[in-house]
């Protein structure tokens, strides 16, 4: 059986994998910190607790990157003719889940809370000995939970465009949820100590629906890519380019008449196969599509073939 | 930004407040408690006593104010918490009460007089109110419950209570 060539990212693209692979591990690293403090100054806050679970949330997408990386690294064998490119669309749906779940879960809560009228309770606590208000020890917990956050999405933003790499986009809008979310719960702990029971669950619902558009987006990119939609950039906004250009450069070669391309994203890289009119030679043209008729009569499954004329095989052919 | 600035100019001592201004209403009229029988924070009976309700009488004279008292189950009471028709419930609740994931709570005392640490509800959201309770508790708490409660007091630890307790007889003639 044919299997694709082993695929290796160019050195400057390397060089970005090294650090998104980096930047992955400090953001569970400091996830870690977030959720020890969020914990500690939990009270009976349900909005600090729905919070907290988030923040849980958030530990999907820089899981699946750096899982998916590692899969994608191996080369394609007998059993994965085409490779294991397209773990990474794999990882690239569970993220944009991760996503979506977050902004359902976020609105549901804090809709449910305004329904019901739910009056936030924060009590005191007592570390040095006289009772304290908790929300005055929220804010440096949430100023932790938003600040750092928000300078490593923006970093992983530009590494996901270098790499053409959606679960690492699909990260950093999870990133830009995060420290959205606790800036809306720091106006709610600021609200409430204003006495505006409301103020929290309103912040976090039009928080919730930014995040909901997001994940909603992604999942929708996510399951297009799984379909072989055409290429679309990483951030989802325009078809890319790259079809077209491909287009342009068979057809303006001497030897082909007319062509139609196809490609479709696999993982980082993309596949394609041109079907090309020869303007000259045409001596192998009807054979190879008597070939394909009579293919495609073995069996009613055989749908799509494409022969192609090779002067060598790329490699020993691996077991069938 | 301007919640921000408003923090900067209100101060921190007036914060936070509550949504339903039960500090200030209770200093006019009445703290509307509720109390479960639950001896011997609660006692049996058809008038309020007990330790915690003495506990709750001191609290109300540091306010200004009186205590009306209303005696029922704890479903019954902690509906009425929840709607907003009392401001507190007693009862010897433990921090694990379920009833509690409805109302707001105070921070736990009395450990070293029964042996587990007991809390009073609140009303939820009133945060100013739950805020002064729990100065009014770490100040007094040990030293209002001790006379009610000699039973278990060898079991009392050093530390909180036992501090309390010795600065009880100043403490007992000043103010909030």
């Amino acid at each position: 059986m044919r299997t694709t060539a082993p695929f290796e990212l160019p050195p400057a693209q390397q060089k970005a994998l090294h650090e998104a692979k980096r930047l992955e591990w400090l953001t569970i690293g400091y996830l870690t910190t977030v959720v020890i403090g969020m914990y500690l100054t939990l009270g009976s806050s349900q909005a600090m607790k729905a919070a907290w679970l988030e923040d849980m949330l958030s530990f999907i997408p820089p899981i699946a990157f750096l899982i998916s990386t590692r899969v994608t690294r191996r080369k394609p064998d007998h059993r994965f003719p085409f490779g294991y490119q397209r773990a990474t669309t794999i990882a690239y749906l569970v993220g944009s889940l991760a996503l979506l779940s977050f902004g359902v879960f976020l609105l549901t809560d804090s809709a449910l809370v305004l329904v019901r009228a739910e009056h936030p309770s924060i009590g005191t606590v007592a570390p040095f000995g006289e009772p304290l208000w908790l929300g005055w020890f929220m804010f440096p917990a949430l100023l932790w939970s938003a600040v750092p956050i928000l300078f490593i999405g923006r970093r992983k933003l530009k590494l996901a465009q270098k790499l053409h790499d959606k679960v690492l986009h699909a990260d950093a809008m999870m990133n830009k949820a995060d420290w959205l979310t606790a800036g809306a719960a720091l106006l709610g702990v600021i609200g409430i100590g204003f006495g505006l029971w409301w103020a929290d669950a309103v912040a976090a619902a039009v928080i919730s629906l930014d995040i909901l558009h997001d994940g909603v987006r992604h999942l929708r990119a996510a399951v297009g890519d799984l379909m072989d939609r055409r290429p679309r950039t990483v951030d989802y906004a325009h078809e890319d380019p790259l079809p077209a250009r491909l287009h342009d450069f068979l057809a303006h070669e001497s030897w082909i008449q007319d062509v139609q391309v196809r490609v479709r994203e696999e993982g980082h890289v993309y596949f394609a196969d041109a079907l090309v009119v020869p303007a000259k030679d045409r001596s192998i043209v009807d054979e190879i599509e008597r070939t394909v008729d009579r293919a495609r009569a073995l069996d009613w499954r055989l749908h799509d073939v494409v022969i192609m004329p090779v002067g060598k095989l790329p490699g020993p052919s691996e077991p069938r | 930004m301007s919640l921000l600035t408003l923090v900067g100019a209100s101060g921190c001592d007036d914060l936070p407040k509550d949504p339903n201004d039960t500090l200030e209403r209770v200093q006019r009229s009445p703290l509307r408690a509720g109390a479960v029988a639950n001896p011997p924070w609660v006692e049996h009976g058809r008038v309020a006593a007990g330790a915690e309700v003495a506990l709750v009488e001191r609290f109300a004279r540091e306010l200004g104010t009186d205590v009306h008292w209303r005696l029922g189950s704890e479903q019954e009471l902690f509906a009425a918490l929840e709607a907003f028709e009392l401001d507190l419930v007693i009862g010897g609740l433990q921090d694990s009460n379920p009833y509690l994931a409805h109302a707001a709570k105070s921070r736990p005392f009395g450990a070293s007089f029964a042996g587990h640490e007991v809390v009073i509800a609140t009303a939820p959201g009133e945060n100013r109110f739950l805020v002064t309770l729990d100065g009014y508790l770490h100040r007094h708490a040990a030293a209002v419950l001790g006379p009610w409660l000699p039973r278990t007091r060898e079991r009392a630890v050093p530390g909180d209570a036992g501090a309390a307790r010795a600065g009880a007889p100043a403490a007992d003639g000043g103010g909030p």
